[in-house]
């Protein structure tokens, strides 16, 4: 039995995002798998915990390795496109929010949520994602014109994409 | 709109996001107040913001105790192929009713479910590289309480504690009657100041407070159970968990992690 004291700033901080981080996972997982969200978030406390790095934000590494054990279970299992799994039943239904982001493409619903939902900048997300800045605000719009798509009288403004840092 | 220059679709997303600096936001505010059209898209943008917030509740704030494999085990983790909440809702709202129909017969099958899982955690190897790690259940939970009791009275100059320890006898006799605890520890070093009994699951904890000699108050929270060792800090105060004798103990306060790991292993330790 483990009777660490979690003691360090390192591990403070970890704890003190530990419900932000388990909220996150469950909103990236979608609302019908909340042990699978939970446990993820927590592999992720543990991971992170056990690997006390200077000059990193601890938060922002659990975060990542959030994302980086979702990718790893939805590419395991072969669920990369949850999207294709809506039945025609739940399309005519009017959907929640909840429920339009959690059959999205799973890059567009990272960028959104680790940005509207988690609070993160277009560099930190960047950074979470392991991506280039330009590719999560182009995800971040695809996400964004997708919920808008949902709502009447909304409609998209033409022309070209341009990506602001 | 000739008084704003123009602005491009992922600028007013960074508008949005409060991604831009003073000077663009400005310009981006200007043009917003210029286009009614974008100015809806930009409000349309805040309010999923809003209800992306309102759609997923921050769950408490206990410590998630998960020890389960995705490699390996039994329980699948895949979510069903239509995720709709509204389903799900309803699903679960039958499957409780279910529950309490089932309990009866499910009883009947338990033991040897618990068996068979208990053969199978010992016989099978956890993965090398496993999706998800094997995590200890520690109860950490009842040193939080101990902590939050410490906080919540230690400190307190006016009662401190219901009972004071100056009468033993009776001290003794009225947390036995309502906790079952049957007589306080003794802590050397420490000095015994009175006690309170605070409400637990299913039954009473006993709330002894002890005085160090530098006047430090340390808690310790005793309640019947057999819990795991657990250990738990926020911000300078701290406690560690442990179980003995079919009581669950644990001591808090502001004091360095190696004294209170001393007054720990004091009082877990033969007496």
């Amino acid at each position: 039995m483990s009777e660490e004291l979690k003691s360090s700033p390192h591990s403070e901080a970890l704890h003190e995002g530990a419900s932000e981080l388990r909220r996150f996972a469950r909103a990236l997982v979608g609302p019908v798998s909340t042990r699978t969200a939970d446990a993820l978030a927590q592999t992720a406390i543990v991971r992170i915990e056990a690997a006390d790095r200077l000059g990193e934000d601890p938060l922002e590494r659990a975060f990542a390795e959030i994302v980086r054990l979702n990718r790893r279970r939805v590419r395991e299992r072969g669920r990369a496109t949850e999207s294709a799994e809506i039945s025609g039943e739940s399309e005519r239904r009017e959907a929640s929010v909840a429920n339009q982001i959690s059959v999205m493409p799973l890059d567009e619903r990272e960028s959104l949520l680790i940005i509207a939902l988690a609070g993160y900048g277009y560099e930190a997300a960047a950074r979470i994602l392991d991506l280039p800045v330009s590719s999560v605000v182009s995800r971040l719009m695809r996400a964004r014109a997708r919920l808008d798509g949902a709502r009447p009288g909304v409609a998209p403004r033409g022309g070209h994409l341009r990506v602001v840092k | 709109m000739s008084g704003a220059s123009r602005v491009s679709e992922a600028e007013l997303h960074a508008f949005v996001d409060g991604q831009l600096g003073d000077e663009r936001a400005l310009a981006v505010a200007v043009w917003l107040a210029e286009s009614p059209r974008d100015g809806l898209r930009v409000d349309g943008w805040r309010m999923q913001n809003d209800a992306i917030q309102r759609a997923f509740p921050a769950p408490a704030r206990e410590r998630a105790t998960l020890a389960f494999r995705a490699i390996d085990s039994d329980a699948p983790l895949t979510m069903p192929s239509t995720p709709a909440i509204e389903d799900y809702r309803a699903r679960r709202r039958r499957r409780r009713t279910m529950a309490l129909v089932a309990a009866f017969v499910a009883g009947a099958f338990a033991a040897s479910a618990l068996a068979l899982f208990a053969h199978r955690m010992t016989t099978r190897p956890i993965p090398s590289d496993p999706i998800f790690v094997e995590v200890t259940t520690v109860s950490d939970e009842f040193a939080r309480r101990a902590v939050e009791a410490w906080r919540t009275y230690a400190r307190d100059p006016a009662r401190p504690v219901e009972v004071d320890a100056r009468d033993m006898a009776g001290l003794t006799k009225w947390l036995k009657e309502r906790t079952g605890l049957a007589q306080p520890p003794t802590i050397s070093g420490a000095r015994l100041a009175g006690a309170r009994v605070l409400p637990a699951h299913g039954g009473n904890a006993a709330f002894l407070l002890y005085r160090l000699a530098s006047g430090d108050p340390v808690v310790l929270l005793a309640e019947r159970g057999a819990r795991s060792p657990g250990a738990y800090r926020s911000g300078d105060v701290s406690a560690r968990a442990w179980s003995r004798d079919s009581f669950d103990y644990a001591i808090a306060g502001a004091v360095p992690d190696a004294r209170l790991a001393a007054l720990a292993a004091e009082l877990a330790g033969p007496r």
